[in-house]
């Protein structure tokens, strides 16, 4: 199941692409990784540190997508709140599916769009568990229109 | 008023960006791996003062701003001047900016919009 925060303290945010670049090891690249890696970015981990991109060419894994870096860094660190607004909405398809695999937290402000995709998620905010993107967008509009301005 | 500006962000290895910005804020959004933090990077590596292989075409100044040293970065940027950005707060806003036109691609959400 996935634990989303819509708000996080600034201490509790990490970014996704510097956190990555500085945190990974060989042990992240495993199958989901390689899966992520084809999936979102078009690409294929050659080796540890090699992507071969058909747009970009050869890069480092550090030039990877950060929507990508946040989907492995999801499934790999659970010592952090994965912030899944480096997220578009090409990512909900495998952050559902992870969900309904495994327990992780990710730090949602934005509504990603599920479509009709089915998903483990837990709402910190209010305690609601969702299972569909009607579900989690009506938390959503709830969590925004709790907003004083 | 609405001021339409064309940029050309391009390196040598056939990687090229042509964007048509025409309010002054404008928001970039979209799938992952769809080129936008490419464009910011390059942007970024375009703002040495030594050759680094890539050009920027626009009739006014590109320049990235990064999450920490955007002031000392604005301080830097020559052009026309707007003053107390609403985007920016503390004395940074009340700088007389030299600041015609702003790239800021990052991932981050706004809660509080």
């Amino acid at each position: 199941m996935v634990k989303v925060y819509f708000e996080l303290n600034d201490k509790d945010i990490i970014s996704t692409s510097k956190y990555f670049n500085n945190s990974y090891t060989e042990a992240w690249l495993d199958d989901w990784a390689k899966r992520v890696i084809r999936e979102i970015d078009s690409s294929e981990l050659v080796s540890e540190g090699l992507v071969q991109s058909p747009v970009l060419g050869p890069i480092t894994l550090r030039e990877i997508s950060s929507g990508a870096k946040a989907l492995i860094t999801m499934n790999a660190d659970d010592t952090v709140i994965s912030n899944a607004n480096s997220c578009g909405d090409n990512c909900a398809a495998l952050l559902a599916e992870l969900s309904r695999k495994k327990d992780f937290e990710i730090y949602l402000a934005y509504p990603m769009n599920f479509g009709s995709l089915e998903f483990d998620m837990y709402i910190v905010r209010d305690g609601a568990i969702c299972h569909n993107a009607r579900e989690f967008e009506k938390e959503y509009l709830l969590w925004r229109h709790s907003m004083t301005f | 008023m609405e001021t339409q500006h064309d940029i050309l962000v391009q390196n040598k290895r056939d990687i090229q960006f042509k964007i048509t910005i025409n309010r002054k804020f404008t928001l970039i959004r979209g799938d992952s791996a769809t080129g936008k933090s490419t464009l910011f990077q390059m942007v970024s590596d375009a703002g040495t003062s030594v050759q680094v292989g890539i050009h920027i075409a626009c009739d006014v100044p590109v320049v990235a701003l990064h999450e920490t040293g955007y002031k000392y970065e604005l301080s830097n940027v020559k052009g026309r001047t707007h003053r107390n950005s609403p985007f920016l707060n503390g004395s940074a806003g009340r700088q007389r900016f030299s600041l015609s036109l702003l790239i800021v691609l990052q991932h981050f959400a706004f809660p509080n919009s």
